[in-house]
């Protein structure tokens, strides 16, 4: 409004030529754009230099061949066909998706039961809260570090115990046995990540009106209808966000994987994040290295998609 | 009246599960850091030390670099906490209150921003480091964890600046406050709740960062805990007890801080897209 006045006013007076153009440059660039400019520059050097920029690096990486130290050539989209054509790459990203489903398939089920009955439990409800929440708040690695020792197959408590109470004949190699491995890690995932499924159900729980639930035992409705027609329905926004956030972090997360197995045995708990890494830098193939997780971009960039379109309605 | 209790009977059992199932491995964690070596590595563990010893606690503080890991985290995370938390009040301020071209855009993009993981920008990131000679610095690790803590904080602060009333801003600048004494004097002290909600995760979610601790740091003095943990063991051979002091220390900090703040907690998990 005080724009348009102004400019009304400067038509009829013929104002000085700086001040119209300074207008012009408001009028193009909004009103504050002086201040606006000096007050989101930082932010503007971390997320174009430190992210947009290295994002874009990443990419043009990936269509060079470069070894650390080393000169970069040109190869267009030689680095994608190797990869298509590598049997390594090939079953990481299987792994990848076995990995990813059943960790957030995992912390889900264990999230939802957790909330429900927290919802519900005795006093004192916080310190529960706290306690459930407590592997989230310290560092992945040393999770897994500690899961680590409690899984030492011959040392190990949970070994000796089934051994001990004749569950099982021998010690279990709980992450040197192929065919429970990727379990044991996935345990491990689970133990840690659910309880940030479990604080944002409760969270999601706490907004249903209990209204809701009253209305439905007048009408005579039991648990599990109530549970299906009001519990779930209600908290299915916040169940899409959080499965959406998950499956971004679960998918892209090397630390379990990295401290609990490198990989192993025989490569059957390697995923792709731990795969670039082991590229890039054990290896020192930056090009190859690079070009691991950009293979899955298409699919986080269509979980983002929705993401940001739901968080952005939310405002 | 029976079938309350029966449903009582249900909701404990299922809860002390899940309170073993959670706090097993933080108990083994302690317990172990107190048992001597022939004990913690017997063919028959004890779930109570049958003789206590500080003895990794002593190694864990005398002979290893931890305490400089601990000291370097701290650093680390106390300089992105107060850098992330300057940068994101100024800009959440500019897009929640100031009228300028791009402001949609640049909201749009700090969530773009939040979820670019890690596994996609650490290895452009290390180039980047590299060339900036900011590799094995603290400062460099700074600046990696300002890519995730900077969009955060922002996009958070976004949301609350929009909460404060407008009416008491125009006030302070209808007397002369610039825009900048405006946000210190007016908005940054009614947004109290907000800034701790960021200060929290800014510092908590750098203390836990690992992959970028581990890519571009392995100068003893310069790594925080989370990589000078994969440092204590020799080859394949760990030292479970003071492993697990180790473990318990570098946990301290994110525990009593998420514990303390726990009333906060929720908001920031999800970017404040789950309302608590």
């Amino acid at each position: 409004m005080a724009t348009t006045g102004s400019r009304t006013v400067d038509r009829v007076f013929g104002g000085a030529p700086q001040v119209s153009r300074r207008r012009r440059l408001a009028s193009l660039l909004g009103r504050d754009w002086k201040v606006a400019g000096l007050f989101v520059l930082p932010m503007l050097v971390v997320l174009l230099g430190f992210i947009a920029y290295p994002f874009l690096w990443a990419i043009w990486l990936s269509l060079n061949a470069k070894m650390i130290g080393g000169e970069a050539r040109f190869i267009a989209l030689g680095n994608y066909r190797k990869l298509l054509g590598d049997d390594q790459f090939l079953r990481a990203a299987t792994t990848s998706f076995i990995y990813t489903f059943f960790g957030v398939g995992l912390k889900f089920v264990v999230g939802l039961v957790a909330a429900l009955v927290l919802h519900e439990a005795l006093r004192p409800k916080n310190l529960w809260r706290m306690l459930l929440f407590l592997p989230w708040s310290i560092p992945v690695v040393i999770g897994a570090y500690t899961w680590r020792w409690l899984y030492d197959d011959m040392s190990g408590v949970l070994s000796q115990t089934l051994l001990r109470t004749g569950l099982t004949q021998d010690y279990v190699f709980w992450l040197a046995n192929k065919n429970i491995t990727l379990w044991s890690i996935l345990a491990v995932v689970a133990w840690q990540g659910t309880p940030f499924y479990t604080m944002n159900f409760l969270a999601g729980l706490a907004g249903i009106p209990s209204e809701l639930y009253e209305a439905a035992e007048v009408d005579g409705a039991g648990i599990l209808h109530k549970f299906w027609h009001i519990t779930l329905p209600c908290l299915l926004p916040v169940i899409i966000i959080v499965l959406m956030l998950s499956t971004i972090w679960t998918a892209n997360d090397l630390q379990y994987v990295y401290v609990l197995t490198r990989g192993g045995p025989q490569g059957v708990s390697e995923i792709f994040p731990y795969l670039a890494y082991k590229t890039a830098i054990e290896v020192r193939n930056l090009g190859l290295g690079a070009t691991i997780p950009l293979m899955f971009f298409p699919f986080l960039a269509i979980v983002m998609y929705f993401l940001t379109r739901r968080m952005l309605k939310e405002d | 009246m029976k079938r309350g209790n029966w449903r009582t009977a249900q909701i404990i059992a299922v809860m002390a599960v899940l309170l073993v199932w959670t706090m097993f491995p933080f108990y083994w964690m302690l317990v172990t850091s107190i048992k001597e070596n022939n004990e913690i590595y017997s063919p028959l563990a004890t779930l109570w030390p049958r003789t206590f010893t500080m003895r990794h606690w002593n190694e864990l503080f005398n002979r290893t670099p931890f305490l400089t890991h601990f000291r370097n985290s701290l650093i680390i995370s106390g300089s992105t906490t107060l850098l992330s938390m300057a940068i994101g009040s100024l800009a959440a301020y500019a897009i929640a209150r100031l009228q300028f071209r791009g402001r949609s855009i640049m909201a749009r993009s700090l969530i773009y921003s939040y979820l670019v993981p890690p596994a996609v920008l650490f290895i452009p990131l290390f180039q980047l480091l590299g060339a900036l000679e900011l590799l094995n610095s603290m400062q460099g690790l700074v600046v990696a964890y300002l890519t995730f803590t900077v969009p955060f904080c922002t996009w958070l602060l976004v949301g609350y600046f929009k909460t404060v009333p407008v009416e008491l801003e125009e006030a302070a600048l209808v007397d002369g406050c610039t825009r900048l004494s405006t946000l210190f004097r007016i908005t940054l002290p009614l947004s109290a709740p907000a800034m701790v909600v960021v200060a929290l995760f800014s510092f908590t979610l750098s203390w836990n960062e690992f992959l970028y601790a581990l890519t571009f740091t392995t100068d003893k003095n310069v790594q925080p805990v989370t990589a000078g943990l994969s440092g204590m063991s020799v080859e394949d051979v760990f030292f479970w007890g003071r492993m697990m002091a180790a473990a318990a220390v570098g946990s301290l900090p994110p525990v009593i801080l998420y514990t303390v703040g726990q009333r906060y907690v929720v908001q920031g998990l999800t970017l404040g897209a789950v309302k608590g």
